[in-house]
């Protein structure tokens, strides 16, 4: 636990003082305006919960892959990695606990977004549930770190990790109705996003926020935390698989 | 117990092509480290010390053959092996250059599960070891290289290791801080500790070493104690003269047993057997009048070569 805790701090403050953090942070903005204008331009105040939710969801999420696969990448250039392995603590827990931090600083993008809006459009934003809201923020960035950690450790195992970490982002967030609900996606796509954690905690999300009543909820988040969950359990099972089979190849090391 | 113990040991790596034959790295060695042992291991680049020190820190699995250390074996009980070591590779590789030295040295002592309560004293002490307390809360990034190998070394003995690996833990250090390294392995051989200690620097391994293993191409090809290192090198030793009269030349070739080599500027190297032909060939030098006459040692490949040539891969 000390190991998990020690790493966690370890990476808010090296997050805090790497260009990749602030840069995915800087791209919430201008997705903000982005979005926001084409809410504009077609006159539907009505989306604007949705054009505000999509940036926060995009930078989450590319905080957590950029940024967290930028840990294992980071170790493996700098000849860390070796050193880990080395080590009694299991890299799994290592990488868990500083994608998490780094998911954890993302959640500026929520200020930031809603700072934005009303900097540009002087949109300011009415919760109807705030606690469900803040409920679902926090499921939500668990699983992101969850899911984070698969993909970051893609990165251990092929030194192209950053081809399939960009390739495979967008699919997960259009399917996770990041840009637009699933329910206006065409109907043989939607069961497939709802195995994706993201499609749940995208409409629970808007819901939170413009709903009168948010019809089960608790089943909803609960699948966002499952989904997660599962994510968790094969991101770790991943790592192992993938540090035995490099101990093997002996292709851990970057030079 | 001995602290490691390879038996038949061999790691392949895949060839370039799918079809080129696998590079051995580690060539179905066996060596023994007794506990408390300073064991130096000696060898060109590529000759597989690394490999062997990515072996026992399980970093690598072997290809066949076994490996254990403190009794643990490195494949199946690799977890155990983890907490029993402690491992430093050479160079400024390997920290975290936004961190303070301070900072680095806390991280590692979580992920080696030093008691929370003990990680302040443990890390200033490693610090004022190593000559870092001054530093200690400033960036890695502004060290100067010879600064992140010292802190390097004290990442490696956050955890009080029984074993330690030392993978060519000099390089970059000048010879002050060179001089200080050996004063810590006395120290750490005074505590008990077992060292495995890698490098090119034969000077370095006989000042610190119980024994030493030559390696190259993956084979051990000798395990002495270090006087017998000594040996080598007085008996590889070179005499250099400049502007040598014709019939000095043969009388030294005489002493010598051999024909000198011809060296830039009219130097000629002579190449004696023994440590006396060697003194014998300076004084002869001298009696001819001789004003420009240098000595050397040779290299460690030079010894490698010398050695393989004269007696086969049997040493």
């Amino acid at each position: 636990m000390s190991a998990a805790i020690t790493a966690f701090r370890m990476q808010l403050r090296l997050a805090l003082r790497t260009p990749n953090f602030w840069m995915a942070q800087s791209t919430a903005p201008p997705q903000t305006l982005l979005f926001l204008s084409v809410i504009d331009a077609f006159d539907r105040p009505d989306l604007v919960s949705h054009a505000l939710l999509a940036p926060m969801l995009i930078s989450m999420w590319g905080t957590a892959v950029w940024t967290g696969g930028s840990v294992v990448r980071d170790d493996r250039w700098t000849g860390r990695l070796e050193l880990h392995v080395a080590s009694p603590t299991f890299y799994g827990i290592v990488v868990a606990s500083r994608v998490g931090a780094v998911v954890l600083l993302s959640l500026l993008t929520v200020p930031i977004t809603l700072l934005t809006a009303w900097a540009t459009y002087g949109i300011t934003i009415s919760v109807t549930h705030p606690w469900l809201l803040a409920a679902v923020l926090a499921a939500t960035a668990l699983a992101i770190t969850a899911t984070g950690i698969i993909f970051t450790s893609m990165t251990i195992l092929s030194r192209v990790g950053n081809t399939f970490q960009n390739s495979a982002s967008y699919p997960l967030l259009l399917l996770g109705g990041a840009f637009v609900p699933l329910a206006l996606l065409p109907g043989w796509i939607q069961p497939l996003g709802r195995l994706v954690f993201l499609s749940w905690s995208s409409d629970l999300l808007r819901d939170s926020v413009t709903a009168p009543v948010v019809a089960r909820w608790p089943g909803r988040l609960g699948m966002v935390v499952l989904l997660g969950a599962i994510g968790f359990y094969a991101g770790h099972r991943l790592i192992r698989v993938i540090m035995r089979r490099v101990a093997v190849t002996g292709t851990l090391s970057s030079s | 117990m001995n602290a490691v113990e390879i038996s038949l040991l061999r790691r392949e790596f895949p060839g370039k092509t799918r079809r080129s034959e696998p590079v051995v790295a580690l060539a179905d060695i066996d060596l023994v480290i007794a506990s408390g042992e300073i064991h130096g291991l000696l060898g060109p680049n590529g000759a597989g010390k690394t490999t062997l020190v990515k072996v026992l820190s399980t970093i690598l699995i072997p290809t066949s053959g076994s490996a254990r250390v403190l009794g643990k074996d490195v494949v199946a009980e690799a977890e155990a092996v983890r907490t029993t070591i402690g491992l430093v590779f050479g160079g400024d590789r390997g920290l975290y250059a936004r961190l303070t030295g301070r900072q680095n040295l806390e991280y590692w002592a979580a992920l080696y599960r030093v008691p929370a309560r003990q990680v302040t004293a443990t890390v200033n002490d490693l610090l004022d070891r190593v000559g870092l307390g001054g530093r200690a809360d400033d960036r890695v990034e502004t060290y100067s290289r010879g600064m992140k190998q010292r802190l390097h070394l004290a990442r490696g003995l956050v955890a009080a290791p029984r074993v330690l690996f030392l993978d060519e833990p000099t390089i970059g250090l000048d010879p002050m801080a060179s001089l200080d390294f050996r004063r810590l392995v006395t120290e750490l051989r005074a505590a008990g500790t077992t060292i495995l200690l890698t490098t090119h620097d034969m000077a370095e391994a006989e000042a610190v070493c119980d024994r030493v293993s030559l390696i190259d191409r993956g084979r051990i090809l000798a395990t002495e104690r270090p006087a017998t290192l000594g040996t080598w090198l007085a008996a590889f030793g070179w005499v250099e003269g400049q502007h040598l009269p014709a019939e000095a030349v043969r009388r030294l070739e005489g002493i010598a047993g051999s024909a000198a080599e011809s060296r830039p500027d009219d130097w000629l190297r002579f190449l004696p057997s023994t440590e006396s032909a060697r003194a014998d060939i300076l004084r002869e030098m001298v009696a001819a009048g001789v004003t420009a006459v240098r000595t050397g040692f040779p290299s460690l490949e030079e010894v490698y070569v010398r050695l393989v040539g004269d007696r086969g891969m049997d040493l």
